[in-house]
């Protein structure tokens, strides 16, 4: 975190509203990608994203020390994601990988090229390295700091996902192509 | 596919336009074509995961956080609408595009400060139906400020108002994609809910 997200770090924890707003802003892109990664999408992800909004509002004072508030973010957005896909599960008698459609095979969703199904194919764990290096520029060290990894761990990663993801866009590309068209038997 | 994990890691070096001579003078033992036939997908991987990231962006900024200014009636999520009306001809007293001073009641006194003078314009503009609701600033710069030992944010306020007009205005494109203005039919607009 850079000295400006450390000083509204340390202005929110001690009640000030409007840096906390700074901080929300600055902040919501990677916590978007954080939640997008463990499948949430569409009105799920927005209402994720209000959710950790009132829990930042609510816990910020919690946080003891500014350093780790990154980290701290995450974890809380990963519990608000974990709980909610309990309680849907709960109601649905599903999972939350079952519930729209996250199977490999699920057709492409219009205009995604097959991408967002083929990051559903690749590890959890990689799929987040790769979203947070997707938005907001976030460079290695960043991300490495969000996750609590080393820089090394990060870009090994980086590397092992961009390689899983051309993979499976591939497999997708072949199912396609193998499956029958309209009036023919397959 | 078979790819060594090197293999990985140099062509991401590369995606991220942050290969070093090494990586580069490792390609050369690679075979024909192979650099070009691995790399270019890739790149096109990383253009789609960077729209990908936009959209995501896109939609983390609408989610504010619901920090109230002043008796804020429910989060309205549609802060981010973009309003293309503007304000036309006719508008009698409520004209202005600045918002209109309260005027002072007897029995309270004079507000001390600018906070207390807005905080009496949405009281008073909800009252008569002008205010419909206060959304939470945005904040457009953050910084730190030496002299007051302090952050300095620069925030923009967002006050959502029902005016009346006669005529309204709205912002259009000539064909030539020239900014325009023009004069929109209010008669026809009669039967429509909002457009």
């Amino acid at each position: 975190m850079d000295d400006v997200a450390l000083h509204l770090v340390t202005a929110a924890r001690s009640g000030d509203r409007d840096a906390l707003a700074a901080l929300w802003t600055r902040e919501r892109s990677w916590l978007a990608a954080v939640l997008a990664a463990q499948g949430a999408e569409g009105s799920d992800l927005d209402d994720l994203l209000q959710d950790c909004a009132l829990h930042l509002l609510k816990d910020i004072g919690k946080l003891r020390e500014p350093a780790a508030f990154r980290p701290w973010c995450r974890r809380m957005a990963l519990n608000l994601g974990a709980a909610r896909g309990r309680r849907e599960a709960r109601r649905s008698h599903r999972s939350l990988e079952e519930m729209g459609g996250l199977e490999p095979s699920a057709p492409d969703r219009p205009g995604d090229d097959g991408l967002v199904s083929a990051l559903r194919e690749i590890p959890p764990a990689m799929r987040e390295v790769l979203l947070l290096r997707a938005v907001d520029g976030l460079g290695d060290r960043e991300i490495a700091g969000i996750l609590e990894l080393t820089v090394e761990a990060v870009e090994s990663r980086l590397a092992r996902g961009r390689r899983r993801l051309r993979e499976a866009l591939e497999r997708r590309r072949e199912r396609e192509a193998a499956r029958p068209v309209n009036g023919e038997s397959a | 596919m078979t790819t060594s994990p090197d293999r990985d890691e140099i062509l991401s070096r590369i995606v991220d336009r942050r290969a070093t001579p090494d990586d580069w003078t490792a390609t050369d033992g690679w075979e024909d074509g192979a650099l070009a036939a691995t790399l270019l997908p890739r790149l096109r991987d990383d253009a789609a995961l960077r729209g990908l990231g936009a959209e995501l962006e896109r939609r983390a900024a609408s989610v504010v956080l619901p920090i109230a200014p002043r008796r804020r009636r429910g989060f309205v999520r549609a802060a981010a609408a973009v309003i293309l009306l503007v304000a036309g001809f006719g508008l009698g007293r409520l004209g202005s595009s600045r918002p209109a001073p309260a005027t002072p009641d007897a029995d309270v006194g004079p507000p001390a400060t600018a906070a207390d003078h807005f905080a009496r314009y949405l009281d008073r503009g909800q009252s008569e139906g002008l205010v419909i609701e206060s959304l939470p600033s945005l904040v457009l710069e953050a910084r730190w400020n030496d002299d007051r030992g302090r952050m300095e944010l620069v925030t923009l306020r967002q006050v959502v108002e029902r005016r009346d007009a006669d005529g309204v205005l709205a912002e259009t494109r000539t064909e030539d994609g020239e900014p325009a203005v023009r004069t929109l039919d209010t008669v026809a607009l009669r039967g429509a809910q909002s457009f």
